[in-house]
């Protein structure tokens, strides 16, 4: 599949998203170009935002297997991945596959399972299988998770350390809706006449494994990646942080750009496309200082600081062809 | 780096003293409760004293009565060690509090300079534009217009576009308007533009065609100078209108 064709393809399922959750378009794009970037999502936001919506309507329009798991406290790692079930007819101990197996999966809640869960998940996640009692199972292809977590509770819930923050390539937040958007929701459901939205399906799996195929294609300058590594490094000298991103935080820069790209039709990546992501790429990456925490400091205002400070690649690229 | 450490050195003093405090505190209570209250208070206590009441007597009649009850104090001195370590106690308290509370105002204080940093740190910055500067630049790129034309037409369209599209920074930089490091040439130089006038479609194309040229790998044709020459006349012809409407007015 050619880029203009995975461009096309990409704009499909955008609009097709668009039909269940209005007005949120730069935030649907950049959950897409994570998915064609083959990364995973953290949706961070309030109730009634539309988190669970979105991450059902993507399953939806790229026809992918949706699964999605209840983070509870009284979750077991064994609850998503599935465990051996003793067979009395054969004599033996079958798999019984859990929601982890499935293209799509959201992860409702992350924050109020415990750790040993959570690690579970973001175990499959990074290695995209997971091993049993010695066996070890690969997960389908493609798989992708959206995580939902809500940042105004704290009791009874369990905050995902950094380190695996660190796997999720975007953390996105919606945001309340402007009040035309809010009503468009409102007189769409009663032109509707009913709860539920039904969406079209624009591709399937195959579809989606092209469409990363074609994201692997996407040009990248050496002066935009260089560009990258300056702008994470800039986050880890920032007198604010404790912690600034990983070199995990440069290539998922990169990687989240090129799934921009893509949908913006370009086979390259401009600078623009690397500010356009920076915020939901490193802000969850960074750690500000703990004597911070009562100030307007955070880790988004240290990515717009180190972006209005980071010097842009070069106008001339100094080729000659 | 450095400062994490000192941080991290003072916060152990702090909990070691806390702790050496609290342990102080736990031996004694421990060493009290072995040997008994009897034992802990036994000695001559605090001073004591004992009243005689006197036995009722069935005809007060006089004015020269009993008088008031004679007092009889006890020997009541407490144990030295008992007084020293009771010092000692009160002392580690008070130590512990001062400790507690110059921590406590300490964090104040810091938080204070904090938020006053960061009100200073993040002034508004508002691009001002001098009265003269669109006029100035508008010149300056009517001077340079044939010298970026000509740009255009030398070498592959790739280095001929991106050379085109450098001009307009080079334009800008003689006429005042620096380019700030951080924003990036296509920011720059549509801001620049803007100042200008210039006709927003074909900046836009020329852009996105200097964008093509810069960040790309695929072969760029001769179409793509076509289409840069098109749009480059397109904004030129900008700062020519103005500058006629100005003399018309």
């Amino acid at each position: 599949m050619s880029v203009a064709d995975a461009a096309g393809l990409a704009g499909r399922v955008l609009t097709e998203v668009e039909k269940a959750v209005v007005g949120k378009h730069d935030k649907l794009a950049l959950v897409l170009a994570a998915v064609l970037a083959k990364g995973h999502v953290l949706l961070e936001d309030f109730p009634g935002l539309g988190k669970t919506l979105a991450a059902r309507s993507f399953a939806q329009a790229l026809g992918l297997d949706f699964a999605r798991a209840q983070f509870t406290p009284d979750l077991l790692p064994a609850d998503l991945t599935g465990s051996f079930i003793y067979d009395q007819r054969e004599g033996r101990f079958d798999f019984r596959k859990g929601p982890l197996f499935t293209g799509l999966l959201l992860a409702d809640e992350i924050n109020r399972t415990p750790p040993k869960t959570q690690a579970a998940l973001l175990e499959a996640m990074q290695e995209r299988q997971i091993t049993i009692e010695g066996e070890t199972f690969l997960l389908p292809e493609p798989f992708h998770v959206i995580a939902t977590a809500n940042p105004v509770e704290y009791e009874g819930t369990y905050p995902l350390p950094e380190a695996q923050l660190d796997r999720f390539l975007l953390r996105v937040s919606f945001g309340y809706p402007g009040p035309e958007q809010e009503y468009d929701v409102v007189a769409r459901r009663l032109v509707r006449r009913r709860e539920e939205i039904d969406l079209d399906q624009v591709t399937d799996a195959t579809g989606v494994l092209a469409m990363q195929a074609a994201v692997e294609e996407i040009e990248v300058d050496a002066s935009i990646g260089r560009y990258c590594v300056d702008l994470v490094t800039a986050t880890r000298q920032h007198p604010d942080a404790l912690t600034g991103a990983s070199p995990r935080g440069s290539l998922g820069l990169v990687l989240a750009a090129r799934g921009f790209a893509l949908l913006r039709g370009r086979d390259y990546v401009i600078p623009e496309d690397i500010k356009a992501v920076a915020r939901p790429v490193l802000s969850h990456r960074i750690t500000v200082r703990p004597e911070l925490w009562m100030t307007q400091a955070s880790g988004e205002r240290i990515v717009d600081a180190v972006l209005s400070d980071v010097p842009a690649p070069p106008t001339l690229g100094g080729r000659r062809s | 780096m450095r400062g994490q450490t000192t941080g991290g050195t003072r916060a152990g003093v702090v909990a070691v003293l806390a702790v050496a405090g609290l342990m102080l505190v736990a031996v004694l209570a421990v060493w009290a409760a072995s040997i008994g209250r009897d034992a802990v208070l036994s000695g001559d206590g605090p001073e004591r004293m004992q009243i005689d009441t006197p036995t009722p007597t069935p005809t007060p009649s006089t004015s020269e009565g009993p008088g008031p009850p004679p007092i009889n104090k006890l020997p009541s001195e407490p144990p030295a060690f008992f007084r020293v370590l009771a010092l000692l106690v009160v002392a580690v308290f008070w130590l512990l509090l001062a400790v507690l509370v110059f921590f406590f105002l300490r964090g104040l204080w810091r938080q204070a300079r904090l938020i006053r940093r960061e009100a200073e740190a993040a002034p508004v910055e508002i691009d001002m534009l001098e009265p003269d500067q669109p006029a100035r630049v508008s010149d300056q790129m009517e001077r340079d217009a044939s010298t970026q034309r000509a740009l255009l037409e030398e070498g592959s369209p790739r280095t001929a576009i991106e050379a085109c599209w450098h001009r307009f920074e080079v334009q800008a930089g003689e006429a005042g308007l620096a380019r700030k490091s951080w924003e990036t040439s296509s920011e720059f130089t549509y801001r620049m533009l803007d100042v200008v006038g210039a006709d927003p479609h074909a900046a836009f194309t020329l852009g996105e065609l200097y964008r093509e040229a810069r960040f790309s790998e695929h072969p760029l044709g001769e179409e793509a100078r076509a289409s840069a020459r098109a749009a480059l006349a397109a904004i030129q012809l900008g700062p020519r209108l103005r500058r006629a409407s100005e003399e018309q007015s």
